[in-house]
């Protein structure tokens, strides 16, 4: 990216865009940010969305601070909003904010995202693309998802590779895929969570401090002995958290595969660990997705254990 | 009071009992198809009227349309239209006007007789068609006022020097990538910036329901006497739902209307509360206005902007496609739909665009299996014959765009495809030797809300250069006909309702003067419809 508007550049303000696939731990990274920025510091975050399905959505914490939604105007049947009159409306209200995110959807080429904004007033603050260790293999392989993946690696000035505890090997595969595409600095990282994250400085440190040097490359943590498969449950009709501990306790007790288990739901949240289920107050703030998020050994059989859900709650 | 409605011929369109002279029609619904003998039974004994105005004219059922919106051609019918294709508006006939010399007259014609001071904004322009215009080009017509080119693909403003400080072009190009001020050129998110100003200027406040108003007419005049839009309404559900139901209701609007939600819409407009907003929208239904349970999901870009995701060997010219959702999640898109029973309509263009598609309705069906889901493949701009295999054995039908091919088929050829995949483009034959349903759409205002010539489209499989592209890709005049009845019917889970003509069903009728199963499909366009019927009332065409 080219600087064009030395002299007042301090009083740019930064804007950083997070891009990278569904499900890969940018809504995470953006609840991170919001949550740890340095005191005092006001972040707005627009959100490019496309109406997609969140994935993560039972694995997150409720998302916090000034969020601006925004339409995908690329299509025949919507014309959208605009992401520069939207960029600019902010930067020139009375109470400009400090920093800018942009989390770009999933299907968006980041760098494409990071061209907008007027230079004299926004200071371009890089490209950080979340990556998920336990599929973007996969991904970069697939006829359909592939150039995608390839052209949204490839824009990063950071990447992050995410959920390497969840993958068979640690992420190894993942990282030696993405050292061999790119040649920005790759962070690794378990599931974004919310212990720990020195990448949190990192990320909001801002192009200067995304010199290679700079960067210890993390050691992916210890491989777990197992691969691990994650997969949503999201019944259409409301369903008390009592009902869905239940059904999930018989679930669990006929297919051993199933480890872990997590849904925030209007009357509570429902926890599977360690082969218990529990159900806890939902904490002000935690926006009910009524659904379920489970997590289990590959070949599994997923299907069954959401089906089970279904007729056990109906 | 039975009314029987006699004449020349009637085309059921349920082979059952194919033709027929007499339609009698009792509150609204048939109560017998034959002939004014074979209802002997009825008429000796109940008080009837014997309407024989058509007695020399053909009754097919009334029209049907699945895939119109109201609320795009309503912002364009605010505009002067130059277009490549001949066009019938509310009030005016829009020849087709091909060449750049041709299109620039034309401008100056216009700009001539506009009233004084105000912004000339003209819909149609296509370099395809009419080459290159520039910031400097328009200019030369005038200095003083707004000139605004609309793309006939939606993508894009071209503007002149007044155009662009009206929409505030010069401080948008500060904030927007996809704004060029030296060519004058706003597309895409820049085109977004523009419309902030150009939009309600075209369909702000009352103007929305008069151009909603004019609309009606555009219907009628294609013999359609029901339409369905998935996906309706470009952003603000509310205020477009108002204006619609208090304009699109009532005695005087000859046609039935389905509303099908883009769950994304919802969920963008409304967050957390986007499924109880839909739920009080689809309690607003009327007589005329319905919801469809049924939801509307994206795949790939736009075929006529060359956005469709093509797969090997590509476009000619290297561009790549756009992905208007996650290809590897379509199914986490559409699966709470899916649960509720909804009828799932899929927007696809290209080949690759359909295997997310495909791929999706397979993960759904092996996990939720579901009988007589009739899922719906929307515009099925380029596909093969494997997908179109898979598509039978899924259950997946066809709903064909019907003027993809006649009005960008050469341009596909010489341009993206080559001829080979540009003949298979719409491949509705091979859909139909396949066992899958076929209806045929105008997704107006892409294609003109024309039925007859939709189906004489994919019957002739002649583009405007006058070529025939993939033969063997046309459908039968019976497919072609049903295509727009009875198919596009059963596909909106209404032929029990419309699309053919028995008794019981809605009295929906369309008067011809002329007998499209006599006549060769190429006159079907030309062949004047004199009215429609809906619910056993007549609506004469002017
Ligand atoms: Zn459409």
């Amino acid at each position: 990216m080219t600087e064009t508007c030395p002299p007042e550049a301090s009083q740019r303000i930064p804007m950083l865009v997070l891009g990278g696939w569904l499900g890969s731990g940018k809504t995470t990274l953006v609840n991170r940010l919001l949550a740890e920025a340095p005191g005092g510091e006001r972040i707005v975050v627009f959100v490019n969305d496309i109406g997609e399905v969140d994935i993560d959505a039972g694995l997150i914490a409720a998302r916090s601070g000034d969020t601006v939604e925004l339409t995908n105007g690329c299509a025949c049947c919507s014309i959208g909003d605009s992401l520069g009159a939207a960029l600019r409306d902010q930067v020139l209200s009375p109470d400009p904010p400090d920093r800018i995110v942009i989390e770009a959807s999933g299907v968006a080429e980041p760098d494409r995202v990071a061209a907008y904004g007027d230079r004299r007033r926004i200071r371009p603050d890089g490209i950080v693309v979340c990556v998920d260790a336990t599929d973007v293999v996969r991904c970069a392989g697939n006829r359909l998802t592939g150039r995608l993946v390839h052209r949204q690696v490839a824009a990063a000035d950071l990447l992050i590779l995410t959920k390497c505890d969840l993958a068979d090997d640690g992420g190894a595969a993942a990282l030696a895929w993405c050292q061999g595409e790119t040649e920005a600095p790759v962070v690794t990282s378990p599931v974004l969570r919310s212990e720990g994250g020195s990448w949190v400085d990192l990320v909001l440190g801002g192009m200067e401090r995304l010199d290679a040097a700079e960067i210890s490359h993390h050691e992916p943590p210890e491989p777990l002995d197992f691969p691990l498969d994650a997969t949503l449950w999201s019944p259409s009709y409301p369903v008390a958290a009592e009902a869905v501990a239940a059904a999930l306790a018989e679930v669990a007790s006929s297919e051993p595969a199933l480890l872990r288990a997590k849904g925030v739901f209007a009357d509570g949240v429902v926890h599977l660990a360690a082969g218990r289920v529990t159900v806890d107050p939902r904490p002000d703030g935690a926006d009910p997705t009524g659904q379920l998020v489970l997590i289990a050994d590959f070949g599994w059989d997923r299907r069954r254990a959401c089906f089970d859900l279904g007729r056990l709650t109906r | 009071m039975i009314t029987v409605f006699t004449a020349r011929r009637v085309h059921t369109m349920d082979l059952s009992l194919p033709e027929a002279t007499a339609v009698a029609v009792l509150d609204g619904r048939i109560i017998e198809v034959g002939s004014l003998d074979s209802l002997q039974p009825w008429l000796s004994r109940h008080d009837h009227v014997v309407d024989d105005g058509f007695a020399d004219a053909v009754i097919l059922p009334g029209l049907i349309d699945p895939h119109v919106h109201p609320g795009l051609i309503a912002l364009l019918l605010a505009c002067e239209w130059v277009t490549p294709e001949a066009w019938d508006l509310p009030g005016r006939h829009v020849p087709a006007t091909v060449g750049r010399e041709a299109f620039v007259a034309r401008l100056y014609e216009l700009e001539a007789f506009h009233p004084a001071g105000e912004p000339l904004v003209v819909y149609g322009w296509h370099a395809q068609f009419h080459g290159e215009l520039f910031r400097d080009d328009l200019d030369a017509i005038s200095t003083d006022r707004p000139i605004v080119l609309w793309q006939r693909s939606f993508h894009e403003l071209r503007c002149n020097t007044p155009a662009l400080a009206w929409l505030e072009a010069e401080e948008g190009a500060e904030w927007d990538p996809h704004i060029d001020l030296e060519a004058g050129r706003m597309w895409e998110s820049g085109m977004g910036f523009g419309l902030r100003i150009l939009n309600p200027h075209l369909i702000g406040g009352e103007h929305l329901g008069q151009r909603l108003e004019e609309m009606i007419r555009m219907v009628h005049g294609g013999g359609v006497t029901t339409i369905g839009d998935p996906g309706y309404a470009m952003a603000d559900l509310d205020h477009y739902l108002d204006a619609l139901l208090s304009v699109h209701e009532g005695a005087n609007v000859p046609f039935r209307q389905y509303l099908i939600p883009a769950i994304f819409r919802y969920r963008l407009e409304f967050g957390a509360d986007h499924a109880e907003k839909l739920a009080q929208h689809e309690a607003l239904a009327t007589d005329r206005i319905r919801f469809l349970h049924a939801a509307k999901f994206f795949a790939d870009g736009a075929f006529i902007a060359q956005l469709m995701q093509v797969g090997p060997p590509g476009y000619i010219d290297g561009h790549e496609g756009a992905w208007m959702a996650n290809p590897d999640r379509i199914a986490d898109h559409i699966r709470p739909s899916w649960e509720q029973g909804r009828r799932i309509d899929i927007h696809v263009n290209g080949d690759m665009g359909l295997d997310a598609a495909l791929d999706a309705i397979d993960m759904l069906l092996h996990e939720i299996p579901r009988f007589d889901h009739r899922t719906v493949i929307h515009h099925f701009g380029l596909s093969t014959q494997a997908q179109s295999r898979r598509m039978a054995a899924l259950g997946v039908s066809v709903q064909a765009n019907g003027y993809f091919l006649n009005l960008f088929g050469d341009a596909f050829v010489d341009r993206w495809l080559g001829a080979e995949r540009a003949s298979q483009i719409t491949r509705v034959g091979s859909a139909r030797r396949n066992g899958i349903s076929v209806a045929l759409h105008s997704d107006l205002p892409m294609g003109p809300l024309l039925p007859m010539k939709a189906a004489s489209n994919m019957s002739t499989r002649l583009t405007l250069s006058g070529e025939i592209l993939g033969l063997e890709e046309r459908l039968s005049p019976y497919d072609a006909i049903a295509a727009v009845t009875i198919e596009a019917a059963w596909q909106l889970r209404l032929d029990h309702e419309i699309g053919s003509l028995a008794a019981g069903k809605q009295a929906d009728l369309v008067v011809l003067d002329g007998d499209p199963f006599e006549l060769d499909p190429t006159a079907w366009p030309d062949i004047p419809i004199r009215a429609t019927v809906l619910g056993g009332e007549v609506y004469p065409c002017d």
